[in-house]
């Protein structure tokens, strides 16, 4: 038996319930693989792990620490979720005063441990292999473990959302209608959900960084805006879920 | 002399920690629950968000009930700028949102808590002890998906929920074919599953005295701006900024809220006692067959009432399904010229309970104050009260643990919901 781990972080547990959910239909997967760690079903073990699947950012010293500790545990370490690839929704307030942040919350402040920007896993440990999405795309973890087992890994294509759209046959929602999308500039995975739902894209799965630059990216940034985009839909993505490829392709 | 024991709490969506003190003759003299999840500030980072791209973002803050959030704040700007959504696509939200209900209650029941009920260890170990309910309940599970995938296009982050409506609804043909797979698959399943858990006598049966909240509504508690705490009824406003008290302790990340100096109960158990002959007469039929058309005597009795919603939820929506009627969903959205500030409040029944949320949105449609409060944060000092009384004094062993550990389960926290409160009274606890 092959044993996995789920270690959770600072999230929502959605990625791990969709893991969870995915691995469960799959009733060939539950009899190659152990479920050795999952706090979520009573399982504590933390003796090793063949593969321990991370959700979430790390945002104090605390997570720190666990994260090291289960990584020197297991053989591969797979991050889960675009939290724990890029740091996440809750980067929207990264770069702000973390004790004005504190303040909006708690009536005392000085108590809570955090850091002042949540940080990607990969800042902490050595990464193998991601899996982005805001939720993750359950197949892609069934994928994952199919090909681990064989002695794999799945090959990840660099491409955009448009391109799901493409092959599914989508009508594109911003060329037809005038819609504002991040597709063209977001990771792709979801299978195009939001268009598939006559709606626009909204970089849940991060910002794609293979063959962007700043110049091309401000350019479609003041296309949305000109569409009627509100400004907040640009910082979800560049100051949320891409806000470590943002950073990055701002350099560049 | 005294000292702390911890343990981590397993079984419960996101990461908590019971907290045992102890004196000097080992005896039990407190109790705490405490949430060790990372806070992720929510009520500040959706400030100076524009208020149509809310719902996506809070929809993160609980990967178990995502829908309940969209659908709360969605509402709660659809009220305060008085947005009227049309009734059938409102009836399409609400089926999202039961499908939720019924998804995360299965997840509760068969994951989280039957092992308690039956005496495993964990949802594992019934893989080899009764393979037929493992089966069912990996079956509900996974109808549950497909259910929430076909309406809302994932589990949980749906897609189509939008302020002033949906961005698209399922067709005809797509709704049948669905309704289908329902009645075959979901309907028979959830028959067996729901006769293998009403017929439990492992329920302990002791009297709790509890303080019910839910939301006031004519049909069984779904969303609403008004809140009823046992007879008591007020505006959801005046409930959460101005009647409950929060309490922050020390060093701790969660905030507590109380009632007049006492813990209060939300989630199915209080919906059930307070609204259970609102519940879908098919759904009462089965209970009355299996003695359960009663009020539930204690918290651990909340399988039942997490059974009675999930069969409720299903005949409401193989109902809507079956009948179902497409409806074009062009321009959902209305340009909005709000006032210098806009109030905009609502509260929501998320499957483990009542959902608040309130934003102040100034004239460009930018928030600048939010405050939610989360069902676990307000059923936190219940179940210390409750955990407490059943333990004070004794002298610790496993079993007190044990003990403790089932009420934490038994309330379905869902710790993940980072979010806080930042209001307002504060209460000195020493």
């Amino acid at each position: 038996m092959i044993r996995v781990a789920f270690l959770k972080l600072t999230s929502c547990s959605g990625c791990l319930n969709q893991s969870l959910v995915a691995l469960l239909s799959n009733e060939e997967l539950l009899g190659k693989f152990e479920f050795a760690y999952f706090t979520e079903l009573g399982l504590l073990t933390e003796d090793y792990f063949d593969i321990l699947f991370v959700e979430g950012s790390v945002s104090n010293s605390k997570q720190e620490k666990e994260l090291r500790e289960f990584r020197k545990k297991s053989k591969t370490l797979v991050a889960l979720g675009t939290c724990a690839v890029q740091g996440g929704i809750q980067s929207l307030r990264s770069g702000e005063d973390v004790e004005e942040v504190k303040k909006t919350v708690y009536p005392f402040p000085d108590k809570i441990d955090i850091y002042s920007d949540p940080k990607p896993i990969s800042d902490v440990v050595k990464v193998d292999f991601a899996i982005t999405g805001c939720p993750i795309n359950g197949d892609a973890v069934v994928n994952f473990l199919r090909k681990y087992d064989v002695g794999g890994l799945p090959l990840i294509l660099p491409e955009s959302v448009c391109c799901e759209c493409k092959r599914n046959g989508l009508t594109c929602v911003m060329v037809a209608q005038g819609t504002p999308c991040l597709g063209p500039v977001t990771v792709s995975g979801c299978g195009a959900l939001c268009p598939s739902f006559q709606r626009g894209c909204y970089g849940c799965y991060g910002l794609r960084t293979w063959d962007l630059d700043k110049t091309r990216l401000e350019k479609f940034f003041d296309k949305l805006l000109k569409l009627g985009a509100p400004e907040s839909m640009i910082q979800v993505i560049a100051r949320g879920y891409g806000y470590r490829s943002y950073k990055y392709v701002r350099r560049g | 002399m005294s000292h702390l024991r911890t343990q981590p709490l397993v079984r419960v969506e996101g990461e908590g920690e019971i907290a045992v003190v102890v004196d000097g003759n080992n005896r039990v003299i407190d109790v705490e629950y405490h949430i060790t999840e990372a806070p992720r500030f929510f009520e500040y980072i959706v400030r100076n968000k524009h208020f149509t791209i809310v719902p996506d973002l809070v929809s993160r803050i609980c990967g178990l009930c995502g829908s309940s959030y969209e659908l709360g704040a969605a509402r709660a700007f659809e009220v305060g700028f008085e947005i009227n959504v049309p009734e059938k696509i409102e009836k399409y939200r609400v089926m999202i949102h039961l499908a939720e209900r019924i998804k995360s209650h299965v997840l509760h029941i068969g994951f989280l808590n039957l092992p308690d009920l039956i005496g495993t260890r964990t949802f594992m170990d019934l893989e080899k002890r009764n393979p037929e309910i493992f089966r069912i309940i990996i079956n509900l599970v996974k109808t549950s998906e497909f259910l929430m995938k076909s309406l809302g296009g994932r589990i949980h982050n749906v897609v189509p929920i939008q302020v002033g409506g949906v961005s698209k609804l399922i067709s005809r043909e797509e709704a049948v074919k669905l309704g289908k797979l329902m009645r075959d698959v979901l309907a028979p399943s959830l028959e067996k599953f729901a006769d293998f858990i009403l017929s439990l006598e492992t329920y302990p049966d002791e009297k709790q005295e509890l303080v019910l909240c839910t939301v006031l509504e004519e049909g069984y508690p779904h969303m609403s701006t008004m809140i009823e705490c046992n007879d008591t009824r007020m505006p959801a406003y005046e409930f959460y900024e101005k009647t409950v008290e929060v309490i922050q302790r020390d060093n701790k990340t969660a905030l507590l809220y109380k009632l007049n100096g006492r813990p209060y109960v939300v989630g199915p158990i209080a919906r059930f006692n307070k609204n259970r002959d609102k519940l879908h007469p098919m759904t009462i039929d089965l209970l009355r067959q299996y003695g359960w058309n009663r009020k539930l005597n204690n918290v651990f009795q909340g399988a039942v009432a997490r059974i009675a919603e999930t069969h409720d939820a299903m005949i409401r929506i193989l109902e809507f399904l079956e009948n179902y009627e497409s409806i074009s969903t062009s321009g959902v959205l209305k340009p909005v010229t709000g006032s210098e500030m806009n109030l905009c409040v609502n509260a929501i029944e998320a499957p483990r309970g009542i959902l608040y949320h309130r934003y102040t949105v100034d004239k460009y449609g930018l928030i600048t104050e939010a405050n939610l409060v989360t069902p676990t944060a307000q059923n936190i000092a219940a179940l210390e009260e409750i955990g407490k009384h059943m333990v004070l004094n004794e002298v610790l062993n496993e079993n007190i643990l044990d003990t403790l550990r089932k009420v934490a389960v038994a309330f379905d926290p869902c710790i993940s919901c980072s979010v806080h409160s930042m209001r307002v009274k504060i209460v000195k606890k020493y």
